[in-house]
């Protein structure tokens, strides 16, 4: 007889590499994308020792992200997580980057050139709504957490039905 | 178990297999042999011992810039990557046994860096009654936490704060007996012990009959004439004051030293591997003190997510001690929330656990320290995922740093021009999501655990359940928001 907390892993695995799936094939679908072409939305990004400012911005997916970017100190960088963008920030001079935000979730950017102690924590966020890879992963959260019990109860039910007093609690 | 006639056998006969991972490792020659050379530690040490000499060099004499020194590199970014994601998953405290930190003030108490010596040099001291506990190193843990944002990225701290470390240590070995460093006193060992319960391997006796009629106890008193005339390659008692035949049955204060296996005149001592996270349903040894590790581990997983992964430059600056007030904040919310929020939440579900299974007359106090080690799979899950998201971005500047590691412009490998690539750091989800959800539901199979050893009643157990499963779910929630979110 299978046992139950197997079937429970088995489900929980099975609910992981869906998501996973989800969060792999999201991309290149852009919902809510305008009839004349890519919506697009321009942030300023003021980048000082160690952060962007504003520090989140949100998005939804399919638009075109144009950030013009402008150091008020030091120089700066600009990496894009996944986008395999990369610039240099000057200060006093406004970089413009581009790319349309095709994923759901939440894309961060990072500091690329070394600008001080706490430079490899530089970093800016876009949240790309709506946000399926938080909500997905939240469900599963609690799918995990009720399955896991459910799980739990059920071996104790099928294993100590008939010996409740000699069960010694391990798991 | 048949008994023996009263000379008692040795090599103690290695029982079969009890299963695929209940693996006497010491049954092959090679490795038995391996671990009773007592060359072992100080082959592992010396390394190690070269690599830190490097870090406190580079950390007092390299460049101040993070990026480019070695000491900052090597130690937060490889040796961090290392202990947290390999060594204490998998191998338990194996990081003490290879640690260069309290090796100096070892060697100058054994007056040794390898024989075996049955008179020790020093004061011999027993460490305070009052003090034998994790305290000390919780709060050295918490204050060297809170510092972590210019710890962790100017050399010239984790230069200073290593070689204190150090010096700490030498002073502890010449003043009392054994590791009292390691077991009271480090702040690293503290969390490596409450995490090495997870770990698939472990120290223990073979025979309990051996170890109850040993008159030598020489795993715990160090061999002596008698002992190695019977068995043994002349071994220290437990550094870390255990005592592995009475038996030893968490991993908590086991650094692997295998001064036990070399002592044991009947070979009576060995390394099995297990299944991960045994140790967490042992009931002997739970304490508050290591209850208080697991919040602090915790809550500092939470807080580093939010101070130095989030995008919020004000926070940052706090924690970068830019400003008085700034810092005091900082100081406030951070030690509240590890010492005092985490505890509060913890004893809150606790409370309604209790309430819920209908249990008024168990000890909340039991049950509140009990409950801490079902947060030991999240915690350290919370942890990988955390390593995670800064490693994989950063560790590309180990290989500059390799051929340049004071910043002066050498160039050892020709590395020194490789430039900063993040590695896949937009797949961080696809590894934080798995491993947190993982980490979720083996807290809640650690917390059922617990509660049917605190609750008679299935149905209690069952309906103290929920509450707990509830308040693990809204900690790895917590952890999804900032990751995702």
């Amino acid at each position: 007889m299978r046992h139950p907390w197997r079937s429970g892993m088995l489900l929980l695995l099975v609910g992981t590499l869906v998501f996973l799936g989800i969060l792999l094939f999201s991309g290149g679908s852009p919902a809510g994308t305008p009839a004349g072409g890519v919506r697009t939305r321009e942030f300023t990004i003021h980048a000082r020792q160690f952060a962007y400012t504003p520090p989140r911005i949100r998005v939804r997916q399919g638009e075109r992200v144009v950030l013009r970017v402008i150091s008020d100190d030091v120089v700066h960088g600009l990496y894009v997580d996944g986008y395999g963008i990369n610039s240099k920030i000057f200060p006093g001079r406004e970089t413009v980057i581009s790319f349309v935000a095709d994923r759901p979730g939440k894309i961060r950017y990072r500091c690329s050139v070394i600008c001080g102690n706490l430079h490899p924590f530089m970093i800016g966020e876009v949240v790309v709504g709506p946000n399926y890879t938080l909500w997905g992963a939240l469900a599963l959260t609690a799918l995990a957490a009720a399955g896991t019990v459910v799980v739990l109860w059920r071996r104790e039910s099928s294993a100590g039905d008939q010996n409740e007093e000699g069960d010694d609690g391990t798991a | 178990m048949a008994q023996r006639s009263t000379v008692l056998e040795r090599p103690v006969p290695r029982p079969a297999l009890e299963a695929p991972w209940r693996l006497d490792l010491l049954r092959f020659r090679p490795l038995r042999w391996l671990v009773r050379q007592r060359w072992l530690q100080f082959a592992l040490i010396l390394p190690n011992l070269f690599i830190f000499t490097v870090v406190i060099l580079t950390g007092f004499l390299g460049t101040p810039i993070g990026a480019k020194n070695f000491a900052i590199i090597f130690v937060w970014i490889v040796w961090w990557a290392l202990l947290i994601l390999v060594l204490v998953p998998f191998g338990a405290r194996s990081w003490c046994t290879m640690c260069p930190i309290p090796a100096v003030g070892e060697w100058l108490q054994r007056r040794a860096f390898i024989l075996w010596r049955p008179r020790t040099f020093g004061l011999n001291r027993k460490w305070p009654k009052g003090l034998r506990n994790l305290w000390v190193a919780n709060f050295g843990f918490a204050s060297i936490a809170l510092t972590s944002a210019v710890l962790t990225t100017r050399p010239i701290v984790t230069g200073t704060v290593l070689l204190g470390l150090v010096l700490i240590a030498v002073a502890t070995h010449l003043v009392f007996e054994r590791r009292t460093f390691c077991r009271y006193l480090c702040p690293v060992g503290g969390f490596l012990g409450l995490y090495s319960m997870a770990a698939p391997v472990e120290v223990r006796r073979v025979d309990a009959e051996v170890c109850r009629r040993c008159q030598f106890k020489a795993c715990f008193r160090g061999s002596s004439e008698a002992s190695l005339q019977v068995g043994g390659v002349g071994g220290y008692g437990c550094p870390n004051f255990e005592f592995p035949g009475a038996p030893m049955e968490r991993n908590t204060y086991c650094l692997l030293c295998t001064e036990c296996i070399k002592a044991c005149p009947y070979e009576n001592i060995t390394i099995r591997t297990r299944p991960f996270f045994q140790d967490l349903l042992v009931e002997k040894g739970r304490k508050l003190d290591e209850a208080y590790k697991s919040f602090i581990m915790l809550g500092a997983a939470v807080m580093y997510s939010i101070v130095m992964l989030g995008p919020w430059g004000r926070i940052k600056d706090w924690a970068n001690f830019s400003s008085p007030t700034g810092t005091l904040l900082y100081a406030l919310i951070f030690l509240g929330s590890i010492l005092l929020a985490a505890p509060a939440i913890h004893l809150a579900f606790t409370w309604l656990s209790r309430l819920l299974a209908g249990a008024q007359g168990l000890s909340v106090k039991k049950l509140f320290v009990d409950y801490a080690y079902a947060l030991v799979p999240l915690g350290l899950a919370g942890w990988i995922a955390f390593s995670f998201s800064f490693v994989l971005p950063n560790i590309s500047y180990a290989v500059s740093v390799l051929s340049d590691p004071f910043g002066w412009g050498w160039d050892l490998f020709g590395t020194k021009g490789y430039p900063w690539t993040p590695y896949a750091p937009h797949l961080l989800p696809y590894i934080q999501v798995p491993v947190l959800l993982l980490g979720l539901t083996l807290s809640i199979r650690i917390g059922y655990g617990l509660a049917r050893q605190n609750f008679p009643a299935l149905q209690q157990a069952r309906r103290a359940l929920v509450p707990l499963s509830a308040y693990l779910a809204g900690v790895t929630a917590l952890f999804l928001v900032l990751y995702l979110g």
